[in-house]
């Protein structure tokens, strides 16, 4: 854990040019001011209002307890300011405005706007006299340090993912992006929990109808805690029956750089580790980091391979039982008389024993993914020895079962960003396979097929480029094309066709 | 942020699938009566016969710059109501006979002994839900059913292209024009698609003319290949079997797949699919215009609901009763309502658009004296 904490930036309200008096507004009565701010606060026990005295002027420190880096505040403000002489509290408010070596300071008049920043770790002076106060930012909170992506994790290029505080992911961004393309935008959400969020968007490639969209549907947020993304993606969702999710997520900033440059608006959080991007569509479940370090050849053979894993791991245990039950003809007479062996040795149906054997995969890879990682792998091997080995001994599941569920399961890790409609689609199509054949599969597999062309992610359809067809955006879809092409011309989202941005 | 408008590529798209579904069918001796070579020179035959059945109704469209049942309801007033309730009838009845095609051919040929109810049913289901989504979501998902149409298509042919020769196809026989005369009246007369086409003029972008001409052409090449490999391939058993291009699929033999029934099947119930929904969400949309504007989107939402269930009731009725399913096919032979809708109405309209646009200068003339 590291303790000096960035500073969270000043949320973009400009000050009124005239201090008013009144309620909610600073008296200049230092004792009625601290008052004031403490009942608003409900008198909780971290805030802390540290009295000083400089030249018998009274001054006092509000600041949340182990929010703020004490050393710092000292050599910025503490030290330099008693080593002068002021004449009154106006010049002492003037000296810390102008001299004060820290980040962001700032002139505040209310008391809610005090308490908000002094939340995220700013400290506020009040000063007998002054009807103001200055906010500075000094914080000094523990956090996570910046580490390795845990589920984008790539052989080449950057190892560094988001972390909890905002000002530290912004950074990371900001340096990957030194030309001013890539503009921040701070917004506040949660009525209780004034959760800072930060849009992110290159001005120049952005559609300006999308980002009034995505503001006005963060503006409907009407939660009083705002703790994850996730609380956002509902908003940020169009239909709310979909299986497959138009907001993308990623724990890396140069996706969030690369998806920027191309029009998409990211969304970060204060808190999340993880950034939102919208618009999404479905062929970047299918896109990596890597695919872009690579030779385009290889990059397009994996890029297959994903497509490839995507299906296996959606249709094939309900294709195998589907076919092994209704359609045997079509397999190879060897294949054939190896399956019947099989079936004939297992006492269930086919269909049974697909979804047992799912639900206790299920099981065990939720309970692998809870526990702490050494008893996680200790499951695994339970379970490779329980189902490959054992069930298949036993009598109670067939060999060539074991061998689908387990081309299954690794193929639904090829592509993690899906893989949670793909684990409900699996039991639907075993469950169509087994009771209406390759028929129900087909008419499942159309259904849903209209239901994902039907999504638009903010305007842009979700199928896009495929369909409706983009033929210059598919040089990275089911291949990438090298860099030589793909510099030559970035692809905004409000290019592809059948959008309405 | 909904789109209505698809684009003329994803209109040709879908009325290519919709047209193939005839051919998946494929009766093409039962329905025509020909086989072999008057078959094959009937096909280009019906494609000029397509055309010009849709004249009146295009010349109509682009005169009054909307579709067929809008235009009619322009000039005729009321009484123009006619058009989309006729077109709606027909789709309706075209879908339910779909419907039971399909449950048909599953019964017959992949599920032997099963129950038609269930076909029926969960068909017309899935079509209420995807036509509930809207033309935006079918348009899309026809794009994708193409490819996958056109892969199982390039495996079948490649996998009975070694076995067809050209001794198995029938000569053309003396009597051969007229054979080839009155194929193409009965193959246009069964392409329920160019009225499709015209209710989708509404609701498509530029180019519809030249989607229409490459439709066309292209669901006649596609005949005339399926048409030739039927009769090269299985010869005189193509002439007896009740789905012959499905007995092709069953031959057909690449690599490890030793018969490729099984994609047909999934392939053609995808593409029966996409018939019914949008046939389902045609007639909605031609039943909205008869529907006062202001009522039009609060009746209208029990529209869809309402034309499932009678869909599935004529389905089940052509089921139990063989003899009002053979009397649907031979009123669609007689290619009746396809000149109805395609030539009579909109002729009916573009005189009575003339009659009223000369009335009323006239009108005008004597209000100003």
């Amino acid at each position: 854990m590291k303790k000096n904490a960035p500073k969270t930036p000043l949320p973009s309200q400009s000050p009124p040019p005239e201090p008013i008096k009144g309620d909610g507004h600073l008296t200049g009565e230092l004792e009625k001011d601290l008052t004031a701010l403490r009942e608003r606060a409900f008198n909780t026990s971290d805030l802390i209002t540290r009295p000083i005295t400089v030249c018998g002027i009274r001054m006092n420190l509000v600041m949340m307890e182990g929010m703020v880096d004490l050393n710092k505040l000292d050599e910025a403000m503490i030290r330099p300011l008693l080593s002068r002489q002021f004449p009154d509290g106006p010049a002492v408010f003037d000296w810390i405005e102008q001299t004060a070596v820290v980040g962001d300071v700032k002139d505040v008049y209310e008391y809610d706007q005090i308490l908000s920043l002094v939340m995220t770790g700013f400290l506020a002076v009040l000063v007998d006299g002054v009807a103001k106060s200055i906010v500075m930012g000094v914080q000094g909170y523990p956090y996570r340090s910046i580490s390795e992506p845990n589920a984008e994790v790539n052989e080449k290029g950057s190892r560094e993912s988001f972390t909890e505080p905002i000002k530290l992911n912004l950074t990371m961004i900001r340096r990957r992006m030194r030309s001013g393309a890539v503009k921040f935008e701070m917004m506040e959400t949660g009525s209780d929990s004034r959760t800072l969020l930060c849009l992110v968007y290159d001005p120049r490639a952005v559609s300006h109808k999308l980002l009034q969209e995505v503001r006005k549907r963060l503006n409907r947020i009407q939660m009083k805690t705002v703790l994850d993304v996730g609380y956002l993606q509902p908003y940020l969702e169009g239909k709310p029956l979909s299986l497959f999710s138009e907001v993308g997520t990623t724990e890396r900033p140069d996706t969030v750089c690369a998806k920027v440059q191309e029009g998409r608006i990211a969304i970060l959080m204060d808190g999340t580790p993880y950034a939102l991007i919208v618009p999404f569509l479905f062929v970047e479940n299918f896109q990596s980091f890597d695919d872009y370090s690579r030779r385009p050849y290889f990059a397009a053979l994996i890029r297959l391979l994903k497509y490839a894993s995507f299906f296996i791991s959606m249709l094939l245990p309900g294709l195998y039982v589907a076919v092994a039950t209704f359609h045997p003809a079509v397999l190879p007479h060897a294949l054939l008389f190896n399956i019947a062996s099989a079936v004939e040795a297992t006492p269930f149906p086919l269909m049974l024993e697909a979804l047992i054997i799912h639900f206790i995969y299920e099981i065990m890879r939720e309970a692998g993914l809870r526990l702490p990682r050494p008893v996680g792998h200790a499951v695994s091997i339970v379970g490779a020895l329980v189902i490959g080995d054992a069930a298949v001994t036993a009598g109670i599941i067939g060999a060539p079962m074991v061998m689908v569920v387990a081309l299954t399961a690794i193929s639904s890790f090829v592509v993690p960003s899906l893989y949670e409609p793909v684990a409900v689609l699996r039991f639907a199509f075993i469950l169509l396979g087994g009771t209406t054949g390759l028929y129900g599969i087909a008419l499942a597999l159309a259904a849903l097929l209209v239901n994902i062309c039907r999504t638009n992610s903010l305007g842009v359809p979700y199928t896009a480029p495929v369909s409706p067809f983009t033929p210059s955006a598919m040089r990275d879809v089911f291949i990438r094309a090298g860099w030589k092409q793909l510099g030559r011309r970035v692809m905004h989202i409000q290019d592809m066709r059948g959008g309405d941005l | 942020m909904k789109n209505t408008q698809i684009s003329s590529t994803q209109l040709v798209f879908l009325l290519f699938l919709y047209h193939s579904f005839n051919m998946f069918t494929a009766e093409t001796h039962n329905v025509t009566g020909n086989y072999g070579l008057p078959h094959l020179l009937a096909i280009p035959a019906a494609v000029l016969m397509q055309a010009l059945v849709v004249l009146p109704a295009w010349i109509l469209c682009q005169k009054c710059r909307r579709g067929p049942a809008e235009a009619a309801l322009w000039t005729m007033g009321k009484a123009g109501v006619i058009y989309p309730l006729a077109s709606s009838l027909y789709l309706l009845w075209v879908m339910a006979f779909t419907v039971y095609s399909m449950s048909d051919f599953m019964v017959n040929a992949i599920y032997p002994g099963s129950a038609r109810l269930f076909f029926i049913v969960t068909m017309i289901l899935g079509a209420l839900y995807a036509a509930y989504l809207g033309l935006e979501g079918i348009a899309r998902a026809a794009f994708i059913i193409f490819a996958l149409f056109l892969l199982s298509l390039l495996l079948t042919f490649g996998g009975v292209m070694d076995r067809a020769h050209l001794i198995n196809i029938p000569p053309m026989p003396s009597d051969g024009l007229a054979l080839v005369m009155s194929g193409a009246w009965k193959i246009m007369a069964r392409s329920s698609g160019i009225v499709i086409y015209l209710l989708l003029l509404p609701y498509a972008g530029p180019h519809k003319k030249r989607g229409f001409w490459i439709t066309l052409v292209s669901i006649a090449v596609l005949m005339e290949l399926v048409t030739f490999l039927v009769s090269a391939v299985l010869g005189d058993l193509g002439r007896t079997e009740a789905y012959p291009f499905f007995m092709l699929t069953t031959v057909a033999e690449v690599s490890i797949l030793q018969r490729m029934d099984a994609l047909h099947v999934a392939v053609w119930v995808m593409v029966s699919f996409l018939r019914i929904t949008l046939c389902l969400w045609l007639v909605r949309q031609q039943l909205r215009l008869c529907l006062p504007l202001k009522q039009q989107a609060a009746k209208s939402r029990w529209l869809l609901p309402i034309l499932a269930a009678i869909a599935l009731l004529l389905a089940v009725a052509m089921n139990e009763n063989r003899d009002l399913s053979a009397q649907t096919l031979a009123l669609f032979t007689t290619g009746a309502p396809i000149i109805l809708l395609g030539a009579v109405l909109p002729l009916v309209c573009l005189i009575a658009g003339g009659i009223r646009k000369r009335l009323i200068p006239k009108k005008q003339e004597g209000g100003e004296s």
